[in-house]
């Protein structure tokens, strides 16, 4: 059952947000607005080195430290000495592809050696935060440097040394095939063959990381507040460690700034957890932004692929082989080059591929799903390819793209792969020829290709780029909402997932408000506290929207029959005879016999004709579980000028049409077009975690990693389509990560088309540097 | 940040003597926009800061005898909205508003920059270009003199710049090519022609900070105009390699902004595109 | 604006108006302003996101101009007049320039707009006429990573707009009210 036909009254209209009058006059609640009169700080000791073994600490000085309580290294605190735990527990792999999942347990400390600049090797527990800072300079490690492991494709062989002892480096492998990849090959007039990477980068969420605990010992309760983007797995986690009952840890999210996938499990969590428990007294830790430049990193993945085509563009197969340097440790199995497998064949028929794929540790920071998570790897691989046999075939790089693509009426549409959540991929419906000629047309491709030939002419370099993507969203298990009117006709609507600036206090109550048709001022939604619903699972994959938005309509729907079948007892008839409207429960047949929402709320409190009904109160409670994953689909198309004298790339044009269904507030999901788009430029244009020989992070600070500014930014035509799924009865797909999928292919298309194809771009970011390099290359210069 | 004394004295006097007083565990802060997140960095820590705030002689922008004098506590943002120096020495202005972004030129100032010498600031190619000098409590320096290295100058210990005094010219014009992640010059070409002839001083290049360019100097004491500039002239062992920029890169940038620098003196818009990302127009001039 | 000696803590007494209010205190030298304002004054709206002075979640308004308040010493700023987003508005009654950024969709995870609002308050106060470009130069500053930034820039258009006593409507960003 889908509502997409039925006339909306609030769902999907843009309405001004719910969380902007406290944000705009600084009445957010970020973790580091929470304080106590007696909270202390932690701060932490962290390697300078990418690799070395760890001979001795000496904490004497630190703990003369006018301010400091406690320095802790490893061994002081038994409830520490436990490993991190993995995102996906052992047994409970789904992953159809992964053949090998190797784990290197991954400690609150570095024990023995570190295997990551910026790793955690001691904590300093102070008064203060200056104090803090000051114990932790005066810590003195004694470290034995040794080489480091900085390349994944060395470290895969089976003599190199090993980042950790106890397993290879390549500690996870997958594999998969479909269709006959080597007659495709055999039989093929074409066969392209390259080596294509897309750098490390980070997300820079514009607040780092921090977290404050606080132990009641008198009900032996701990409170969290953290910007944590799982805070379930956060509780739990602590509450294992802490060996406390589940119940009594809380997490408390109140505002956070932002996370992409940066914002999951770290030490820093459980130690401050243990110091609250061990002194009894608040503690916070607020990461700086250096720290969070060595956190967690994205992507940083090379791919070998091979492409067999026909002169006239058709494509018969693919070859994939990937490696993605995951850094020292590995806590999301092989999610992300999971996720390009899968993502990389986009919106276009590819009869054989296969693909094979390695994830190997080096001694570089961890690498975690983060906006796009493998799907922007898997957009630059179709897309160069396809540029690459459009160059080769002489045939247009969009006509080529119209020859191969799924058109509409092959929906549901099955590529032959398994999703990782084990389920069979089908595409749930989207017009993909429909949306890259919608795109094409609002972008004027043929104008543009008019203008490039007569600014050609002038010797100017212009260049047009063209990027695909798909989103699966909306990965389960699941997600629950508990709805509740209370007497006074109040709405609240409980969820098991916090926000991280993805709308939800407006987008949910909205969904609500539409579903148990009450004003949208009456419908309140609470969250970020782990004790409003018994579980949850995580922002993150752009699940939220999608497992979340349907349980508040079920929720709502199933309150709806909870209130019917209550005013049936009221008004002595039975529920089908109730008619719902202006907040009140009425006798279909005779409307003057009514009670309100309100009133009902009242009596239900208290009433044994509750019993049947679930228990006292007017409230309902679902869990949405999606079989599996929906498939949102974009087309970006840019148009670029390349400034031959400094390789400086502007933006003459860039157009972007996508489908993810019903949106749930039009506003908002411009909002997470926009954005991500913007965070996929800066990808494209400049962003990269660059280490050297001995791994030493060189982009350290924003002195060295280019976060785009508003001048560095291009008008945006955003257009979207809102084709609903039938694949859940809200009739909607994912939004979170799609428009950061495609800039970094949509700009190496256009670079290197603006360069007249003298060059070839397998690798990013685009620097002007870079361009210069490529102008020279192209022998423009 | 490591703890320290904080002074706040009213007159240049009583700041040398602080300074005197504290030997080399004493800093001056002038706008703390390099000092401070230095500090916070741990990168420095000192014992005593001198802030120079109080001391109202530092902040003025005057013409007095045909020379353009600026204090040296005032702000980058008061020298490009300076009417007064956008009467005499426009390239100037320029200059100033290009340094960081609205709330550093806000706080930073030339005295301070002078001070630091960043091999990638920019204050210290305009004065090389204009034949600045540089006063300060003991002495009035040539710029020439006063840079000498990276984040090096003739300051001594307790001395501190007071002024520094600028003579119009015919021309002058900078043109900057900046790191996309800092801000700073990664090539910063200043062109003035002067009485006693042309200026080519260049920032964020050199090995050994900001330097002219006799060669490109030479080229358009013949003929001021961009295409008398010769290519590919700098030697690239001479010019510095990071992250962002090689060496060639650098060298290849020099030509470019160097040509764009004697375009702004002859008032010409600078041909070019200007961010990396940012939005041009199609039917805009190239 | 004196220094105290007090047992093993040197302190330094600082004064300043602090939207409108006098503020007195007793500070290590080491307390930057955006400390001072957080965690003296208590007011949490000014944000910090980076050590290297470029991310602009802490720019207020000092003496009239917009700064970092995390590059500055609450000692510099004795003496003066200091501003903070909570002077703008109130949840029921936002100035001009926070109800164009909530019709235009310019916040989403909301770290970065404080310093957004004052940045672009400080540009309005001078620049009433900017045009985009003036808009875009202006917030080289101010880092965002959720919106993208083009609905700040129209927000500040729009209320640019507004406070020149404009028909706010043109500026696009009107969205259905709640």
């Amino acid at each position: 059952m889908t509502q997409a036909s039925l006339e909306r009254r609030v769902l999907s209209k843009p309405i001004p947000r719910r969380e902007d009058p406290r944000l705009l006059t600084g009445g957010g609640r970020f973790v580091d607005d929470v304080g106590f009169p007696d909270m202390m700080h932690l701060a932490v000791v962290r390697s300078p080195h990418g690799h070395a073994r760890i001979l001795g600490i000496d904490k004497s000085a630190a703990l003369k430290v006018d301010g400091v309580v406690d320095v802790i290294v490893p061994g002081d605190y038994p409830e520490l000495e436990i490993p991190m735990p993995d995102i996906l527990e052992p047994g409970t792999l789904k992953n159809p592809y992964c053949d090998l999942h190797l784990t290197n347990p991954h400690y609150v400390l570095a024990r023995g050696k570190t295997t990551f600049q910026g790793e955690p090797v001691a904590m300093v527990v102070a008064e203060s935060r200056h104090a803090a800072n000051a114990g932790v300079q005066a810590v003195s490690v004694e470290y034995e440097p040794l080489p480091a492991i900085v390349c994944a494709e060395s470290a895969m062989k089976p003599d190199a040394e090993r980042v950790h002892e106890a397993n290879p480096n390549a500690i996870c492998h997958l594999q998969v095939e479909h269709g006959d990849v080597d007659a495709a090959f055999a039989g093929a007039e074409i066969v392209l063959e390259e080596r294509l990477s897309l750098q490390r980068v980070a997300s820079m969420a514009m607040e780092g990381r921090g977290v404050v605990a606080a132990w009641d010992p008198l009900r032996g309760e701990l409170t969290v507040w953290s910007t944590n983007q799982v805070p379930y797995r956060l509780r739990d986690a602590i509450a294992r460690m802490l060996d406390l009952p589940y119940e009594h840890v809380r997490i408390i999210s109140g505002d956070i700034g932002g996370a992409f996938g940066g914002k999951g499990l770290c030490p820093e969590d459980m130690a401050t957890a243990a110091v609250a428990r061990r002194w009894r007294r608040p503690v916070k830790w607020i990461e700086s932004r250096s720290e969070n430049f060595v956190a967690v990193h994205a992507r940083d993945q090379t791919h070998t692929v091979r492409v067999a085509a026909r002169k006239d563009g058709t494509l018969l197969g693919m070859d994939l082989t990937l490696v993605k340097d995951v850094g020292a440790y590995n806590s999301y199995e092989m999610v992300q080059t999971t996720n390009t497998v899968n993502h990389v064949l986009s919106h276009y028929r590819v009869p054989a591929f296969r693909a094979e794929g390695w994830c190997v540790v080096t001694n570089k920071t961890e690498v975690r799903p983060t906006r796009g998570a493998g799907r922007p790897e898997a957009a630059f691989v179709m897309d160069r390819m396809l540029d690459f046999v459009a160059q080769a075939t002489g045939i247009d790089p969009l006509e080529l793209r119209l020859r191969n693509i799924i058109p509409a009426e092959a929906m549901p549409y099955s590529n032959g792969l398994t999703y990782r959540d084990g389920v069979p991929i089908t595409y749930d419906g989207g017009d993909y020829p429909g949306l890259l000629k919608r795109v094409a047309e609002t972008f004027d491709y043929a104008g543009w290709r008019r203008r490039q030939a007569q600014a050609r002419e002038a010797g100017r370099l212009i260049g047009i780029g063209i990027s695909s993507s798909l989103e699966a969203g909306g990965v389960g298990p699941c997600e629950g909402a508990c709805i509740t009117i209370d007497d006074r006709g109040r709405v609240s609507v409980a969820i098991g997932v916090n926000s991280q600036g993805q709308s939800h206090e407006t987008t949910f109550a909205q969904v609500c408000a539409e579903y148990l048709d009450v004003p949208l001022e009456r419908v309140r939604i609470l969250n970020g506290d782990t004790r409003l619903m018994r579980h949850g699972f995580g922002t993150g994959a752009s699940r939220v929207g999608v497992n979340t938005g349907n349980a508040v309509m079920l929720a709502a729907l199933s309150l709806k029959e909870k209130i019917k079948a209550f005013a049936a007892q009221m008004l002595g008839v039975t529920a089908d005879e109730i008619g719902l409207q202006e907040e009140s429960a009425f006798v279909s047949a005779a409307p003057d016999r009514r009670r309100s929402f309100a009133e009902l709320a009242r009596i239900a409190s208290a009433h044994r004709g509750m019993d049947p009904l679930g228990g006292p109160g007017l409230t309902a409670t679902e869990f949405y579980y999606p079989d599996t994953v929906t498939w949102s689909s974009a087309v970006q198309m840019v148009a670029v000028e390349v400034d031959r004298e400094t390789g400086i790339v502007g933006i003459l044009d860039y157009v972007m049409a996508h489908d993810c269904g019903l949106p749930l507030n039009a506003m908002v999901v411009d909002g997470q077009c926009q954005g991500g788009l913007v965070q996929g430029l800066g990808a494209a244009l400049g962003e990269a975690m660059i280490y050297d020989d001995n791994g030493q992070l060189l982009t350290g600070s924003f002195m060295d990693y280019p976060m785009l500014r508003a001048a560095d930014v291009p008008p945006l035509k955003i257009e979207h389509l809102d084709r609903p799924t039938d694949k859940n009865p809200l009739g909607m797909r994912a939004v979170g990560e799609g428009a950061s999928v495609s800039p970094p292919a949509a700009l190496a298309g256009a670079v290197e088309d603006a360069l007249h194809h003298r060059c070839r771009i397998r690798a990013m970011p685009l620097t002007p540097q870079r361009v210069f390099e490529l102008l020279k290359e192209a022998r423009l210069l | 940040m490591s703890p320290f004394d904080y002074l706040a004295p009213a007159s240049v006097d009583e700041a040398v003597s602080a300074l005197h007083g504290a030997g080399d565990e004493a800093r001056v802060l002038a706008g703390g926009m390099t000092l401070l997140p230095t500090m916070k960095l741990e990168l420095a820590a000192p014992s005593l800061l001198v802030d120079l705030r109080r001391i109202a002689a530092l902040k003025r922008i005057e013409f007095e005898q045909g020379e353009l004098v600026i204090g040296a506590m005032t702000t980058h943002n008061e020298i490009a909205s300076s009417a007064l120096v956008r009467q005499h020495l426009p390239a100037l202005a320029q200059v100033a508003g290009g340094i960081g972004d609205v709330q550093v030129r806000h706080r930073g100032t030339i005295g301070g920059s002078l001070s630091n010498n960043d091999p990638a600031a920019d204050y210290p190619a305009a004065c090389l270009g204009l034949d600045a000098r540089i006063e300060t409590t003991m002495r009035t320096l040539p710029a020439s003199e006063f840079f000498q290295g990276l984040f090096t100058t003739a300051l001594e210990a307790a001395e501190i710049v007071t002024a520094i005094r600028f003579r119009p010219v015919a021309k002058a014009g900078y043109a900057k090519f900046a790191s996309q992640a800092s801000r700073f010059a990664l090539v910063g070409v200043f062109v003035g022609e002067l009485d006693e002839g042309v200026r080519v001083a260049v920032t964020g290049a050199g090995n050994d900070g900001v330097m002219r360019i006799p060669t490109l100097e030479r080229a358009l004491a013949q003929r001021f105009d961009p295409s008398a500039l010769p290519a590919h002239d700098i030697p690239v062992e001479s010019l510095m390699a990071d992250l962002h920029a090689s060496a060639v890169y650098r060298s290849h940038l020099i030509d470019v902004m160097a040509r764009r620098a004697v375009h702004a003196c002859l008032g010409r818009r600078s041909p070019g595109l200007m961010r990396h990302g940012g939005f041009v127009r199609f039917e805009q001039e190239r | 604006m004196d220094r105290l000696q007090n047992s093993m803590q040197v302190e330094y007494s600082v004064s300043l108006t602090l939207n409108g209010e006098p503020l007195s205190a007793h500070v290590d030298a080491r307390t930057l302003l955006v400390e001072l304002i957080r965690e003296e004054a208590g007011l949490t709206g000014t944000h910090r996101g980076c050590d290297t002075s470029q991310c602009g979640a802490c720019v207020v308004h000092f003496n009239g101009d917009s700064v970092k308040s995390c590059t500055m010493l609450a000692l510099q700023a004795d003496g003066g007049r200091v501003e903070t987003v909570e002077s703008l508005g109130r949840p029921d009654r936002l100035h001009p320039l926070q109800q164009a950024f909530t019709e235009c969709h310019a916040l989403q995870c909301g770290y970065c707009t404080p310093g957004m609002l004052m940045s672009g308050l400080d540009l309005l106060s001078k620049q009433p006429d900017a045009d985009e470009q003036a808009i875009r130069d202006w917030l080289d500053g101010n880092l965002c990573r959720c919106t993208g930034y083009n609905n700040i820039v129209k927000a500040i258009g729009q209320a640019a707009l507004a406070l020149r006593g404009g028909n706010p409507d043109q500026g696009g960003c009107v969205h259905e009210p709640v």
